[in-house]
């Protein structure tokens, strides 16, 4: 784990006010201990994300939180079908084929 | 390409003298002009150029251990861990479960998408998830199990769990908790299996309904019998010990062993005796009892050879 200054010191565009503004939006959400914040992997991950939307695309701060909100549910959902697959996936094969089937025409009629 | 290090034949921990002299042999080795017959050889040659340029260098070679260049001289990016390698793992919590609102996460993340997905559409076919039951195991304290007791207990998946334990409970019982499971889509939850086991007590031992103890008393409490205070499960007891009691002995307190007994009362409390040597056994005690043993010979083992 890092804390805020070495953080800082790795994201050269990053300035701390700006951390500090993202953590308080809770767009990054990092341990605390006695001596302020602590930033694991995923907490860096994610301010190299924001740095990436805010300072390379140009998006605005104020729709950082937006966007990172639908990250997280798009990331949600994706795990959520990933467990629905692996569970159709220990079913017998006929039950995966009719699955496969109903699926198969949900989408072609949506289409329509 | 090739690895500069692995290219010369060198350790990554060689000194500087070591890759030159590792590069000027290849070189010798390898140069196509000293090696007319070796077509590969300019190839080869090339390579060993491309990594002493980098490793004979110790400002560059710096830069490649660090990370910096590659083996080309090329800049090269620093690792970067995208987020979405992250957020696919089961472990990330703090930044999953986060619609609209700002995520405090309440429920099993899994069913909270489920129950949004699929809840009430009343279609036929529709997708319905039944309650779900859980299982856990809980260790509880000795005289709670004796005595029974209500408690609220967290368990690890973060759950909160209403219990009463009835007096009495044997280690391994399971007990049922209607409705503290997982819901299903309907929203009526699953129920909740909760295993018992038993902390030992250092001095209670159970055995059925019955509880065992040791008391200890001096030779003296032994041969004159005596009052003595004795610790049960619902607080200490004023016992009488009786006036020769051997060693081993069982002494019965009604009722204070576990419920629900036979007949639904309780069961005892088994005292067993334990008669301890005297402390500070000096030389009068010894004389005496030598003295003693002359006129009350003892035989205590029995019919062997003396």
């Amino acid at each position: 784990m890092i804390r805020e200054s070495e953080l800082i010191a790795q994201y050269a565009c990053l300035e701390q006010h700006v951390l500090l503004t993202w953590i308080d939006e809770g767009v990054v959400v990092p341990h605390r201990d006695d001596n302020g914040y602590l930033f694991d992997r995923v907490d860096e991950a994610r301010v190299a994300l924001a740095c990436d939307l805010h300072y390379r695309m140009g998006l605005e701060h104020a729709s950082l939180p937006v966007i990172l909100s639908l990250v997280d549910q798009l990331h949600d959902a994706r795990n959520c079908l990933r467990a629905m697959t692996k569970a159709v996936a220990q079913q017998s094969d006929d039950v995966q084929q009719e699955i496969a089937r109903l699926i198969a025409s949900t989408r072609t009629t949506e289409r329509e | 390409m090739a690895d500069p290090y692995a290219a010369l034949g060198v350790e990554r921990s060689a000194s500087q003298d070591e890759i030159r002299k590792a590069y000027r042999k290849l070189a010798k080795e390898t140069h196509p002009d000293l090696n007319p017959g070796k077509p590969e050889a300019e190839q080869r040659f090339k390579e060993i150029n491309a990594a002493y340029d980098i490793v004979g260098d110790p400002d560059k070679r710096k830069r490649f251990d660090a990370g910096e260049i590659d083996e080309t001289g090329a800049e090269r990016e620093p690792e970067r861990h995208f987020y979405r390698d992250y957020a696919e793992t089961d472990r990330n919590t703090r930044y999953s479960r986060r619609g609209a609102s700002q995520g405090d996460g309440a429920t099993d993340f899994d069913y909270d998408i489920f129950a949004d997905l699929f809840r009430g559409r009343g279609e036929r076919g529709t997708f319905r998830v039944p309650p779900q039951d859980v299982r856990y195991t809980l260790e509880v304290d000795f005289l709670d199990a004796a005595k029974g007791t209500r408690k609220t207990v967290s368990m690890p998946d973060g759950k909160t769990l209403d219990i009463a334990i009835p007096a009495g409970i044997r280690e391994g019982q399971v007990l049922r908790l209607k409705g503290q499971g997982l819901p299903g889509t309907e929203g009526t939850p699953g129920d909740a299996y909760v295993e018992i086991t038993i902390r030992p007590h250092p001095h209670f031992k159970r055995d059925g309904h019955d509880i065992l103890t040791t008391l200890p008393i001096s030779l003296g409490e032994a041969l004159n019998g005596a009052s003595v205070r004795v610790d049960t499960i619902d607080g200490p007891v004023d016992v009488i010990v009786p006036k020769g009691v051997k060693e081993g002995a069982k002494l019965r307190l009604r009722g204070k062993g576990v419920a629900p007994g036979k007949d639904g009362g309780r069961g005892d409390q088994l005292i067993s005796i334990h008669i301890a040597p005297p402390k500070g056994a000096d030389d009068a005690l010894a004389q005496f009892m030598a003295e003693w043993e002359k006129t009350h010979p003892q035989n205590p083992r029995g019919r062997e050879a003396t």
